[in-house]
Order: structure tokens, then sequence, then C-alpha cells
């Protein structure tokens, strides 16, 4: 957002915004930013937290008021409320326990653990009246059978799409991994988010699948999906575990 | 929690590469009181109405929100897995305020609610390759008379 701000004052229209990583902000000195003490994925802080979000953007907005600029970093003084967590505790949705060594099995295992997770997505849906919108066009088991086939080095698999490959890949895994964290929220108790993270990405068959399709696509002499496979599959802090003996892309 | 120092070594040697060097020029625009400007939300989170296209992982393109749409429409097909969505999946204001702006326009707090907003994908692009399309949005947010934007990252 920092070369954003940059170009939209260039043109003449005033910018505020929120910094998430307060060190490279500093280092582009642009107009106008806010530093927030939050998480990746929640620069507003927390989920139903209306009061706080309104503080953490008039803190922002705040900003254009200033005269002393060109360069200005605050830093939002709280932590985010905690408010997705405590009452009783949560635990993981269903026991797994496989841990199949070759593709077959691993698809297997993916597709038994989407038939125990189901009932808690279901009630997940209940719960809040919505479920995420499905962004591949594709069911589950096509997603999972098209991932065992990449794992399995096929060069074509038989995925009925017209994505091309990366593209089908990552919005089918998005659409299982958001499927997979409504089976965990429907699950008595509230997890945090590195909770929700650390089930998905080291519990469970689907990630360990996902894994297994990234380590092929960073093997391949594809440029475009050699990269793929290193930056776009699995979070850089689970790749030991699930994509042993690749490295991770750090830009 | 997104110290550097409380982030694992691999993600927080990932944010530090990246490069940010300062621009040659410090541009800075200054307005009317913040009571009456027109404001609009720009993000990088990669969102967009439920219908529009996805955004491809390898993608400078934009999609428009507009101001009266329901957070509940609003999906993400962000390419990066490195970063929270459960978030976003519970309250789309967490990442896209646009019912708090909203809010702040009532209580008078911001002059109005710009009809149009802006979602891009932010995935570690170099400065310059957005270049072309934040003058276009610039356009297109002076023709709605935006006379500040707040700009949300992911």
């Amino acid at each position: 957002m920092g070369a954003a701000s940059h170009y939209l004052e260039d043109e003449g229209i005033a910018t505020t915004g929120i910094s998430l990583v307060r060190n490279n902000t500093e280092r582009m000195e642009l107009p106008r930013f806010l530093w927030v003490p939050f998480e990746l994925g929640r620069p507003f802080g927390a989920p139903h937290e209306p009061d706080f979000q309104r503080r953490v953007l008039r803190a922002a907005l705040g900003l254009l008021e200033r005269r002393d600029g060109p360069v200005i970093l605050e830093d939002f003084p709280d932590e985010a409320p905690a408010g997705d967590v405590g009452g009783a505790a949560w635990s993981c949705p269903v026991s797994f326990g496989g841990n199949s060594d070759d593709d077959a099995g691993l698809v297997s295992e993916v597709l038994a653990e989407l038939r125990r997770l189901a009932p808690w997505q279901e009630t997940y849906v209940a719960q809040r009246g919505r479920s995420a919108p499905a962004a591949s066009g594709l069911s589950h088991e096509q997603i999972v059978r098209g991932l065992g086939e990449v794992a399995a080095g096929a060069r074509d698999p038989s995925v009925a799409t017209n994505l091309p490959l990366p593209e089908w890949v990552r919005l089918g895994c998005d659409d299982l991994r958001t499927w997979y964290m409504e089976a965990a929220q429907g699950r008595p108790g509230r997890a945090t988010s590195l909770e929700l993270r650390d089930w998905f990405w080291r519990e469970t068959a689907l990630a360990r699948l996902i894994g297994a399709a990234g380590v092929r696509l960073a093997g391949s002499e594809h440029p475009a999906l050699h990269m793929f496979g290193r930056r776009a599959m699995v979070p850089r802090v689970y790749m030991d575990d699930l994509m042993p003996g690749v490295e991770p892309y750090v830009q | 929690m997104v110290r550097l120092s409380d982030m694992p070594e691999v993600e927080a040697a990932h944010l530090v590469a990246k490069e940010c060097v300062p621009f040659a020029t410090r541009p800075w625009v200054e307005g009317p009181p913040l009571a009456e400007r027109r404001v609009a939300l720009v993000t990088s989170a990669g969102l967009h109405r439920v219908g529009d296209r996805a955004f491809s992982t390898v993608d400078l393109s934009y999609r428009v929100i507009p101001g009266s749409i329901s957070t509940n429409d609003l999906t993400m097909t962000h390419s990066s897995v490195h970063f929270d969505r459960t978030g976003f999946r519970e309250d789309v204001n967490v990442v896209f305020p646009l019912d708090r702006l909203r809010e702040l326009e009532s209580e008078g707090t911001i002059g109005s609610v710009a009809g149009y907003h802006y979602s891009l994908m932010g995935a570690g692009w170099p400065p310059e390759a957005i270049e072309a399309t934040m003058r276009e949005l610039a356009a297109r947010l002076r023709e709605d008379g935006v006379e500040a934007v707040c700009l949300c990252p992911v």
C-alpha cells in the first residue's frame, strides 16, 4: 500500500493508511500511515468488534488533519481485543489419525476427512446462516482428486475446468481450506486464528496432500509452476514439515 | 501481533527482505476538514463482489466495490496463504471497514462515503508495477469527487 499512497498523492488525492509492517513503512518515508500491532489479515483488529474497528479507522483518518508532512507514521497504542477467545475450550473437529505415504492413500484419507468434517461445517452454516462462496467452480472431490494427480506427477491432470493449472489449484485449495476452517469453527468453543491455522496445517490429511502437490510443482521445470509451488501452496512456516527439501520463497 | 520480533524467523525474513526504497519525490496533499471530505477505501486484500472475476495468481488489475454494497456480498481471492482469513470470513470489516466508514459519515466525522471503492491484490509487487493501475484509479476517484483515501492492507 506504500506505493499506492505515493502515486495517489502524486495525482493530487490525499491518503492515509494502515501499516502492518512498521519497518517497511518507515523505510519508504510515506505521507500518512498508522501502524497497528495486529495479525496479518486483520488490519482493523478483530471481527465483531465495531467500536474497536471504528477507533482504528478514526485514528487513521485523523492523520488527514495533520499539517506536519510529508512523512507521518504514527503507532496505534492498543492490541486487538481477544474477543474470539474464551468460554469453552476448543478442540480439533475430529480425530484423523491417518498417515498414508502414497498419493492414492492420501486422496482417500482426505475424502474420508471431508465426510467426517461435514456435520461440523453444516453446524457452522446453521449458526452463521451462510457459508463462504466457492471460487474454483469445482466440487470438493474434483479438487482433491486433481491435487492427487498433481502430487503423483501428472502433467495434465484430468480436472474439468477451463482454468490453467495454477489457478484451479490455488482457488480449489482456497475453497477446501475455507470449508475446513468453517468446520473447525462449527465446533463448541472459540479457537484463536493461530489454533485454527496450526490445526489445519499440522493435523489434516488435506494439508499433507497440498504439501505433496506443492513439492511436485516446486520441482517443475516450468519456471512459473516452480515459483507457484514454492510460494503459493503452503505457508513458509509449515514448509519444513509439509514440503521437505523445498526452499521457501523469500523475496 | 505483527511485531517482527514475535514472528517466526522465516516469515520475518520474508517481510524485511522486501524492497522499501523511498521515492525520489514526497508528494503531500492537504484538503478541507475531514468532516467535509468524501472518503474512499482502497484495499490490497483481493476482495471483490461474489460473482466478479477472481483475482489470478499474478494480477495487477482492480475490482470496483460499490459504496452501497452489503459487506456480506464480498469475497476474497487473494493468492497468498500467509495471512489469516478466518477474521474476514466472520466479519468483512476487520479487513475492509465499509460499515464503519458509513457510521463515521452518520456521526459527521467524515463528509460522505464515496460512491465506489477499489480492491487490488497486493502480492509484493515492486512499487513501479502498480503505478499505471494507481494513476487510473486516481482518475476514477476524482470523477467520484473523492478527497481522501484510506489504504487498507491485509
